[in-house]
């Protein structure tokens, strides 16, 4: 068998290396389709094998925070128990519910949380992610959020709550971070409650409700119990990580043997300006930096609450 | 010829703004897959319809060249779903 029709076009005809041919192309194709069934089917079977690994800290995430603040001449915000205990429901909630988001399936909201906790606020937000191996990660994703970063540096708030639970959300382990913040200054010592980032366009209009609602749903504050999470093992396989590697590795290969055949047929004097190789370097070349650039984890919209 | 030469190199230099754009997008969306899925993917449809234009002025469009394209296109569309989503 002749090894290099594999890599560099042919000698006489110039075709293309059987490894940049329609058929080895579509056996890429092929391999990572399983790959991503696999990975399903693995969660469905045994979803402790799958997840990540995190060493996030509640105090790193407060720190960095802080630092965040502290660039914009903010006061540094203070954690608060109840405030954890809040965000804490929140993650549980979202493992019992199975979702990922703001409002849970069964209508609770994070504010719900809060004043089931005991902290009757004035002005709150809440910011979520997942699946970051570390903090420095889940701040800079926020950071480079705008709502994420309206909460952030929101200069009415004082508090600040934590919760970092581990748990399965559609059949994968997971690593959760809900920040709650909040004060509950009275509302009269807050006259500018309503503006907190004129600059920014992008932030959509926080939700505001009727204070006797708010009173109500004081009231009826919902108490979410917070139920220990089954004993989580050290997960096997990181679907990302693994996906991630394959994915660089094909993009890179054909990206070479594209740069290969290039370099021949030019030599060869029988390059010609209608070939794609160009157009498919372009397009393996974005794949490529985007898979570079890729963390694991995700974020959801952060969001901010007032009470009228 | 010489206009032949020009056409190829602006038609490769407005995918390659294109493809410069997008990297941009999907660094600034940091934290958001789908919305970074969503980028991609309109590069790879702009990617089919550039091929299809570019082809066609150049009087070179043919089924096998455009199975090509759709592969490469598909390929980096199922790796990016595959890590992203």
């Amino acid at each position: 068998m002749d090894l290099h029709k594999w890599i560099i076009p042919h000698r006489d005809t110039h075709k293309r290396a059987h490894l940049l041919s329609w058929r080895a192309f579509f056996v890429y194709i092929i391999f990572f389709a399983l790959l991503k069934i696999s990975f399903s089917g693995l969660s469905i079977i045994n979803p402790d094998i799958l997840g990540t690994t995190s060493n996030i800290t509640k105090d790193r995430i407060i720190e960095l925070t802080n630092v965040e603040r502290g660039k914009l001449g903010l006061p540094p915000l203070s954690g608060n128990p109840a405030l954890d205990q809040a965000a804490t429901a929140k993650a549980y909630n979202m493992f019992e519910e199975n979702y990922w988001a703001h409002f849970a399936p069964s209508g609770k909201s994070p504010w719900d949380f809060m004043l089931g906790s005991g902290y009757k606020f004035s002005v709150a937000g809440e910011n979520l992610a997942k699946s970051f191996s570390n903090p420095e990660e889940v701040v800079s994703a926020w950071m480079a959020s705008p709502t994420h970063r309206e909460n952030i540096t929101n200069s009415k708030y004082k508090d600040i709550g934590i919760a970092i639970e581990d748990g399965v959300i559609n059949g994968q382990t997971t690593t959760l971070v809900v920040q709650m913040f909040g004060t509950t200054s009275a509302l009269a010592s807050l006259p500018n409650t309503r503006n907190t980032n004129e600059t920014n366009a992008k932030i959509p209009p926080p939700t505001v409700i009727p204070v006797e609602e708010y009173e109500r749903k004081s009231e009826i504050a919902l108490s979410v119990p917070v139920v220990a999470q089954a004993q989580i093992s050290e997960p096997i396989i990181n679907p990302f990580q693994l996906s991630k590697f394959f994915g660089i590795g094909i993009v890179t290969f054909i990206s070479a043997l594209l740069f290969i055949d290039f370099v021949i047929l030019k030599r060869r004097g029988v390059f010609s300006l209608s070939s794609n190789h160009f157009a498919h370097m372009a397009l393996l070349g974005v794949a490529a930096a985007t898979l570079f650039q890729l963390e694991s984890g995700q974020i959801a919209s952060g969001i901010a609450f007032f009470v009228k | 010829m010489k206009l032949t030469i020009k056409l190829h190199k602006h038609s490769v230099l407005v995918l390659a703004i294109a493809a410069v754009f997008t990297i941009i997008a999907v660094f600034r969306l940091q934290g958001l897959p789908l919305m970074q899925f969503v980028s991609l993917s309109t590069l790879v449809f702009f990617y089919l319809i550039w091929a299809l234009i570019f082809h066609h002025f150049d009087k070179s469009l043919k089924l096998e060249v455009m199975i090509e394209y759709i592969l490469t296109a598909l390929l980096a569309l199922v790796i990016l779903y595959g890590v992203l989503l």
